[in-house]
């Protein structure tokens, strides 16, 4: 075989590849699932922005526009920068609300998906430099991916409602779905890689300390591990392990053998950024964006049946107007 | 082709099998050309997901330029990608806090920090105060980080002022050194007092709170706020 040939085919290969990565239909149970996650942590974000929102929001308080944004950046955008008035500002907030509270629920799902996503980048890039932290960035990439696909097509208002006027086809398999996900699962492994990295180029990382210095922080403390400071060894294993993960996500989430191993170390990685450093929200929101690595088939035989009752006591066993299929939310 | 993700096997005949997966799921397929579009679409985006941390300093020059380029800027900037994801890197350290006094117009003085527990619940709440302590150090393109530290500071007092209705207040900028695993074992607390360090003090009066903030002249070539993203120990987190 001919080198033309031979690189003929790799490329062929490499296009099927490429090809069923991308464009497979996939079951959008998994995309609805983060939708519901994502519009819950969203709406929660945004409540919290409530005990202050004319603080970090007006136009002078904490942080004044002048002061905070480089005063000719074109990029950045923000609907902040157009609301001058406090009764405005809290009819923009109420609305937010109601639509990261739709997304959540599944009204509108896509509409609601679009408007989430341009309402938390406006929040996120008000407070950015200045208040804004990890969990902005999370929320702000899982809006974005969200309004790609289906994500209202399972465990949402708009399918009860759709089985309710009797129109209740299974949720069909759906390429849009599939690239969504694709895009939360490559972008999650890059901001793993970068995390990563980015502890390399520092001392403590290295020499097992990183750990100790997490936990004896005490402004970001919410349980007291300073007890670890007797057992250096514990540290500096979870200090290895914490960089290990981080930089080899990208590689080990892929194969199905080691796939499982690394949502445990999700699990545990950010359990104990929740727990133990302070940081609940964003340690639930890291866990939502790894869901995107679990299948669709074992989401729905977590969520269905739960699911199920919920849809049977809306809108009863099938829609009473022809379909003979229970109904599923 | 590989048979069909997540779904369930009767729902493929055997004689399907041969089939490309995108028929065999009963989906809508897209066109090749929509394909190609959307593999385009795609491609750009991701370089630009990749992009966006890659040129956080220290990076090489070309990316740097690369990143903050009309050419993608207009991309990453908007959609909220232009960040590090450093979350306690290179090194956690030590926090920031910002104390302060006002003198109320009856001569009452209000003391408090940011962030504060006791004051600032839930704990998300507590977490942008204390953001807000961090990322007063937080240095805009080449801006000296002890002059922003001050502009933010005469910020923060200006809103005390306005919020307490005072005369006058006094702004410090505190960090709050970290104990070593020795020091704590020898039996120091956390919140030992020669732990922390004031290192900016800002005073500000009523009569200032109208005047313009003196802020260093940016523009856009240097308004990579995020070169300092990790210099807070928990900023980028």
């Amino acid at each position: 075989m001919g080198v033309w040939q031979r690189t003929r085919e790799y490329f062929n290969t490499l296009a099927t590849a490429w090809d069923e990565f991308w464009f497979t239909p996939t079951d959008p149970a998994t995309l609805s699932l983060i939708r519901v996650f994502t519009g819950a942590m969203l709406f929660y974000t945004h409540l919290i922005w409530s005990w202050d929102l004319i603080a970090f929001f007006g136009p002078n308080g904490w942080l004044p526009l002048e002061a905070i944004r480089p005063v000719s950046d074109p990029y950045s955008w923000t609907f902040f920068n157009l609301i001058g008035s406090h009764w405005l500002l809290w009819t923009v907030h109420l609305a937010s609300l109601l639509i990261f509270f739709c997304l959540m629920v599944g009204l509108f799902s896509r509409t609601m998906a679009v408007l989430a996503f341009i309402t938390a980048i406006s929040y996120a890039t008000r407070v950015t430099p200045g208040a804004f932290w990890g969990l902005d960035k999370i929320n702000c990439m899982l809006a974005m991916y969200l309004m790609l696909g289906p994500c209202g097509a399972r465990y949402s208002l708009d399918r009860l409602w759709q089985l309710q006027k009797g129109f209740a086809p299974e949720a069909a398999p759906s390429i849009a779905a599939n690239v969504a996900i694709r895009l939360i699962q490559i972008h999650l492994c890059i901001i793993y890689l970068f995390s990563g990295l980015g502890k390399l180029q520092g001392d403590f990382w290295w020499n097992g300390a990183a750990v100790w210095y997490s936990i004896a922080n005490q402004e970001y403390q919410s349980l007291d591990l300073t007890w670890l400071a007797n057992y250096p060894a514990i540290m500096d294993l979870l200090t290895h392990a914490t960089v290990f993960f981080e930089v080899f996500y990208c590689c080990l989430i892929w194969p199905r053998l080691t796939r499982p191993w690394m949502l445990l170390g999700a699990v545990g990685i950010h359990g104990f950024i929740a727990l133990g450093l302070g940081m609940m929200t964003f340690g639930l929101v890291m866990l939502i964006a790894n869901l995107a690595f679990i299948s669709p088939a074992t989401v729905r035989r977590w969520v269905d049946p739960l699911a199920r009752r919920i849809s049977l006591a809306v809108v009863g066993d099938g829609t009473g107007q022809g379909t003979r299929e229970p109904a599923r939310a | 082709m590989s048979t069909v993700r997540n779904l369930p096997a009767k729902a493929a005949p055997p004689t399907e099998a041969k089939r490309p997966a995108r028929e065999r799921a009963g989906a809508a397929t897209w066109s090749r050309w929509v394909r190609v579009l959307v593999s385009v679409l795609i491609a750009w985006h991701l370089l630009a997901v990749f992009l966006g941390p890659f040129s956080i300093p220290p990076t090489s020059e070309s990316i740097f330029n690369l990143a903050q380029s009309p050419l993608l800027s207009w991309y990453i900037r908007p959609l909220y990608l232009h960040h590090g994801y450093h979350f306690f890197a290179p090194d956690p350290g030590a926090s920031s806090l910002v104390r302060y006094r006002v003198t109320g117009k009856d001569g009452k003085e209000i003391t408090g920090q940011l962030p504060d527990l006791e004051r600032q619940r839930p704990r998300l709440r507590y977490h942008r105060y204390l953001m807000l302590a961090e990322q007063a150090k937080l240095a805009i393109g080449n801006e000296p980080i002890e002059q922003r530290a001050q502009a933010m500071l005469r910020v923060y007092a200006q809103q005390l002022l306005r919020k307490y209705d005072g005369t006058e207040a006094r702004v410090e900028y505190v960090i709050h050194d970290m104990l070593s695993p020795g020091e704590v074992r020898d039996g120091m607390k956390l919140d030992d007092p020669r732990t922390f360090r004031v290192v900016e003090v800002v005073n500000q009066t009523a009569n200032d709170l109208e005047a313009p903030l003196t802020l260093p002249h940016r523009t856009t070539s240097d308004s990579n706020w995020q070169a300092g993203e990790s210099t807070p120990s928990g900023s980028g987190q």
